[in-house]
């Protein structure tokens, strides 16, 4: 059998490749780990930025158009914006890999990765799309009370629209979140029966 | 977390020894992981810097050897997750990893060039817990040393390469029956 390998013959068929090691220069390292965190900063900060705009730009609405539907529909948009914003800012979407990571075993940390990634997706209704839900929905009630029943048909499209669209974000997400929990079962069983 | 310099001095000198010691383990750690060139580029230089990191929180209750790479696979199962959020149907178990004969009709010759690139692609098709144990395996890591950096036990640990072992030789004999 010529062919055949051995424990060790396969091993150093793996050990003997041509690989091209890394070096990097300390500097080179802190300059590399600068612009990373730099990197994620500034991903939180346009996060932040758009839920700015979107906050400026109803504020504006809100104080100067007169009429209260109107009012209370933008006054609730800022209200959600503001709740997925502080969501953000305290809970970190964009977060970085964390530091101490070999102290915790290979099966620990994957499970660990799922488990942000799950309840992150998994979550989504309630610091994303539920918030924003109230004021869409009021300004959608308040044009369509307000528009002549002949012309009622545009509001009631947009309104599909954007319940298609809020369900069609949220199934996405509920999906990905769910094949994560299989995942996720996998390691805990495979844990439950001592790793 | 901030260190202070001298910290950052054992931290810098831990991290050039593990660049210097295990640079070449790290890169075929890579390999395991990514098949494009330029991406496994972008994913070693992930991994030293996630090493370099590390070295902050090292606190001596595992051997340096089992941190290093502990930290390199972390950060690769990491990276792992993110490229395959879209499609993680694509990685299967060691259980459900089957060598198709039909693959080896494709090459007669198999030269060393081969047997790796097929072994390689074996690797990638693995999801991350086997990948951690055989690409552990092929790094010549015993099965307590294994369990110990995977968090799987010495038991789980020897049926998988047990596994590991019978999914390689029956390749490699597919392929030598088909060059003959």
């Amino acid at each position: 059998m010529p062919n055949e390998p051995s424990r060790d013959n396969m091993q150093q068929l793996w050990q003997d490749q041509e690989v091209e090691a890394m070096r990097i220069p300390i500097e080179e390292i802190r300059r590399r780990a600068t612009a990373f965190q730099g990197k994620i900063q500034r991903r939180n900060l346009r996060e932040y930025l758009a839920c700015v705009v979107v906050i400026v730009g109803f504020t504006y609405l809100f104080t100067t158009i007169p009429e209260a539907g109107p009012r209370i529909s933008f006054g609730l948009i800022i209200a959600g914006t503001i709740y997925v914003a502080w969501h953000l800012l305290t809970q970190g979407a964009a977060s970085s890999v964390p530091a101490d990571m070999g102290r915790v075993s290979c099966l620990e940390f994957h499970k660990r990765e799922l488990e942000r990634q799950r309840n992150l997706l998994g979550s989504v209704w309630r610091w994303y799309l539920g918030p924003l839900i109230p004021g869409i929905a009021a300004m959608i009630i308040g044009s369509i009370i307000s528009s002549p029943p002949e012309r009622r048909w545009f509001q009631y499209a947009f309104a599909a629209f954007a319940a298609a669209l809020f369900w069609g974000i949220g199934d996405i997400n509920k999906r990905a979140a769910r094949r994560l929990d299989r995942q996720i079962e996998e390691i805990r069983s495979l844990e439950e029966n001592g790793g | 977390m901030r260190l202070n310099p001298a910290q950052q001095s054992t931290q810098h000198e831990m991290y050039e020894q593990a660049a210097a010691d295990y640079g070449a383990a790290l890169a075929r750690l890579a390999c395991g992981y990514e098949a494009d060139a330029e991406k496994r580029r972008d994913l070693l230089q992930e991994v030293h810097l996630a090493l370099w990191r590390s070295f902050g929180t090292f606190d001596e209750r595992c051997s340096m050897r089992t941190w290093i790479y502990r930290v390199a696979h972390n950060a690769a199962t990491s990276y792992v997750l993110r490229q395959k959020r879209a499609r993680p149907q694509a990685m299967v178990s060691l259980e459900e990893l089957e060598w198709k004969p039909e693959d080896a009709d494709r090459e007669m010759e198999a030269n060393r060039r081969e047997q790796l690139g097929k072994l390689t692609e074996l690797i990638h098709r693995l999801k991350p817990l086997d990948r951690q144990v055989i690409l552990s395996y092929l790094e010549g890591l015993n099965a307590t040393d294994i369990g110990e950096l995977t968090g799987l036990s010495a038991r789980n640990v020897a049926t998988k390469i047990h596994r590991i072992k019978n999914i390689l030789s029956r390749q490699f004999h597919e392929e030598a029956r088909h060059a003959e």
